[in-house]
């Protein structure tokens, strides 16, 4: 018994060891997603010196040109790329969780396409476009944009679900995601066909997606509607974990599994469609980061990886938007192509991985 | 004390979409009517049928994971739907053949998902509860397997660790579909032993499987699936001996042989017969085996037997041919002394594979 004991006690020291060692390591990513954060600020085609960051953000600094840069169009840009980033991310790991498929992401089941058709619905046909891609719409105008990008990934993602009740595997759940994307692109595109040129000047920008959009003001419905989703998925990550069991299997354990299968939905088409709504498609990243975080921290439980994910969402979405500046004479590359260039050989690494290793990729 | 009681109970899949629970339609397919089954504490209950007999059926209705099609499931005296699903949790554990990928979960992990009834779902496990995860694993038998990653174990061992985690639930009430399903030989064996125990140590257990040997000898209640006569319900020895195992299981190329519980092909005209006998139960059993597999008759022909065989044991003495546990390890020898019809004289031989081609030399004679 007290040798039993004892080697019980050794066991759990080892195991605690190995949380506290994922815990650093969480807090490290963490710490380098601050310092790309303030790596973006000081990007650009006026170089700042990172050093010089604080001071220009709380208001101690004699340069005004560097704090009007600064505050007025690279913090709000740099958040974006922040909340964005970690949204996506948190996004495709819930969706990931959902359907028990490595590659399921708001891009891949066509769930940024019904948030884009959302989105474009007030674009295109009720809201007016201005200089900047959604310039002249109001708070009001823009909580709207926001909910109606949600309730298309919404949409898309019970028409999805309903799907992969009946057929089930990665394969036919990718191809359902395509179809649907390609249902909700042409419904665009009509869109786009009868619109006026200048509308459409804005929404093909829109689609190229940046983070650059969003002025200060409707930084907190961004900040608002991100928040919720994460509130959302961040109180019970053992439901979460019990998932793998499969939905019997979790429900044999006591899981409410509709309750948790509807907040899964509904928190991950909020996150993906605010987004969507404020940055366009932005691709991959949805289904990079998570992989990535799971590769990272070897580890299954969501306690880990929501925020793994979320900090590793957010550092490639900063990472990106800083490489979009650094190309010379200060011309800013589009987003979404850098971060297919990123994602695209990972995500591949990713279906040769499975088919050797399962899930543990 | 009654710990699953199913009342009129009719099992089966609704017609359509939209048909509710309970309700009967038109078109439903109806699996089993009118079940009256009782599941009591301290007993192993084996749920017996041939593949695609609807033995699955039966065990999510009764555990709440397929809604019934009428009558009603009682879970210690309250009504299986009332249920909410981590109050279910406490009193019934499951263990199903979802297969799953557990990606970076190891043992001790999914172990632990057995505790989550009794849990919030935000805290971290425990130290009660890790001690009742690391009970779990020790009694099946997998205390150092708890850092391994599930996924890299083997079937038998993923298995083993399943019922560990519906073990760690601490129900009184188990329930497992097809356990012994992939599962080699040992293994097959191993799980069912480790039921029985279960069920020694007062839990109530009730497995579905297509194993009818393993079936005989470990349970303490077999309910069997009959195609024409719905669920019947006895002892293991009841309904080998009332023929009600032959009548589920006989097809047109094997029949039950209710002397060895095993399945026999109906063979051709015997080709001689073989009179044995013997001081060794064991021996006897096997070189039996041997005459039947040769295609040889046990039965006296009508000219009498062909041949005979004695078996005597030498080495270590045992006269007395009854089954002993002792008896079972074979640290003995035998000798099988021969007379054929034609010739009187006696051979004796010393391996089974001189037993062998003497008795093939009977039935078609060195030329």
């Amino acid at each position: 018994m007290s040798m039993g004991s004892t080697v019980a006690a050794h066991e759990e020291a080892a195991r605690e060891e190995a949380a506290r060692s994922k815990r650093i390591l969480l807090t490290a990513l963490g710490i380098l997603c601050l310092a790309l954060f303030v790596v973006d600020l000081a990007a650009g085609s006026v170089r700042i010196p990172p050093l010089r960051i604080p001071a220009i953000l709380f208001g101690g600094d004699d340069n005004p040109a560097w704090v009007a840069i600064v505050r007025i169009f690279r913090l709000p840009k740099a958040i974006t790329a922040l909340v964005g980033g970690a949204s996506l991310a948190v996004s495709g790991l819930m969706l990931q969780t959902l359907f028990r498929n490595p590659l399921a992401g708001p891009d891949s089941l066509g769930i940024g396409a019904g948030a884009s058709v959302g989105a474009g619905i007030v674009v295109i046909l009720a809201g007016g476009a201005g200089s900047a891609f959604l310039g002249e719409l109001g708070l009001a105008g823009y909580s709207a944009l926001a909910l109606a990008s949600a309730l298309g990934a919404t949409l898309v993602l019970l028409v999805i679900l309903a799907i992969s009740r009946r057929l089930a595997g990665t394969a036919s759940l990718l191809i359902t995601g395509i179809l649907v994307g390609y249902f909700a692109g042409s419904i665009l595109a009509l869109m786009v066909f009868f619109a006026s040129p200048q509308k459409v000047q804005v929404y093909l920008g829109w689609t190229y997606g940046s983070f650059a959009g969003v002025t200060m003001g409707r930084i907190p419905v961004l900040i608002g509607g991100c928040l919720l989703g994460f509130i959302a998925l961040g109180t019970s990550p053992k439901a979460f974990d019990a998932l793998v069991l499969g939905d019997r299997g979790a429900e044999s354990v006591g899981i409410d599994v509709r309750r948790l299968r509807r907040r899964i939905i509904v928190a991950s088409a909020i996150l993906a469609g605010v987004v969507t709504a404020f940055c366009g498609p932005i691709a991959f990243l949805g289904i990079a980061a998570p992989q990535g975080a799971r590769r990272l921290f070897r580890s299954s439980a969501h306690r880990i990886l929501l925020p793994g994910s979320a900090f590793l969402g957010a550092f490639f979405a900063l990472l990106a938007d800083i490489l979009s500046q650094a190309a010379p004479g200060g011309i800013v590359l589009p987003l979404n192509p850098l971060l297919a260039l990123l994602g695209a050989p990972l995500i591949l690494s990713i279906v040769l991985r499975s088919r050797s290793s399962e899930g543990r990729s | 004390m009654s710990l699953l009681a199913a009342t009129s109970l009719d099992v089966g899949y609704p017609a359509g979409r939209g048909s509710r629970a309970g309700r009967r339609s038109f078109g439903d397919r109806i699996v089993f009517a009118n079940l009256n089954l009782n599941v009591p504490a301290d007993r192993f209950i084996v749920l017996l049928g041939p593949n695609g007999s609807g033995k699955s059926t039966l065990i999510r209705s009764l555990s709440g994971m397929q809604p019934i099609m009428g009558g009603s499931v009682e879970v210690q005296g309250r009504p299986l739907w009332r249920l909410a699903p981590s109050e279910r949790a406490r009193l019934l554990a499951l263990v199903l053949t979802e297969r799953f990928d557990s990606g970076w979960f190891d043992v001790f992990d999914i172990v632990a998902f057995g505790r989550l009834p009794y849990e919030g779902l935000g805290e971290e496990v425990g130290p009660e509860d890790s001690r009742i995860v690391r009970e779990s694993l020790e009694e099946v038998g997998m205390a150092d397997f708890e850092k391994r990653l599930f996924a890299e174990l083997s079937d038998g061992e993923r298995q083993k660790i399943l019922i560990a985690r519906a073990l760690a639930q601490a129900t009184p009430l188990l329930i497992l579909d097809e356990p012994t399903a992939f599962l080699d030989a040992p293994a097959r064996s191993e799980i069912f032993h480790l039921l029985r125990k279960q069920a020694r140590s007062g839990k109530g257990v009730l497995m579905s499987t297509h194993e009818v040997d393993l079936a005989l000898r470990e349970a303490d209640e077999v309910w069997l699936v009959d195609r024409n006569k719905g669920l019947v319900i006895g002892s293991p020895e009841e309904l080998v001996l009332s023929g009600a195992i032959g009548a589920a299981f006989d097809g047109p190329e094997l029949s039950f042989d209710a002397a060895t519980a095993r399945f026999v092909a109906p063979s051709a005209a015997p080709r001689s017969s073989v009179a044995v006998s013997g001081d060794d139960a064991v021996g006897l059993a096997w070189t039996v085996r041997l005459v039947e597999r040769l295609g040889m008759s046990l039965d006296e022909g009508p000219r009498g037997y062909d041949a005979e065989l004695h078996i005597k044991t030498i080495g270590p003495a045992h006269a007395d041919a009854r089954l002993k546990q002792a008896h079972r390890r074979l640290d003995r020898q035998f000798v099988w002394k021969a007379f054929t019809r034609d010739d009187e004289r006696e051979i004796s031989l010393s391996t089974l594979a001189e037993v062998e081609a003497f008795l093939r030399a009977l039935v078609s004679p060195a030329p």
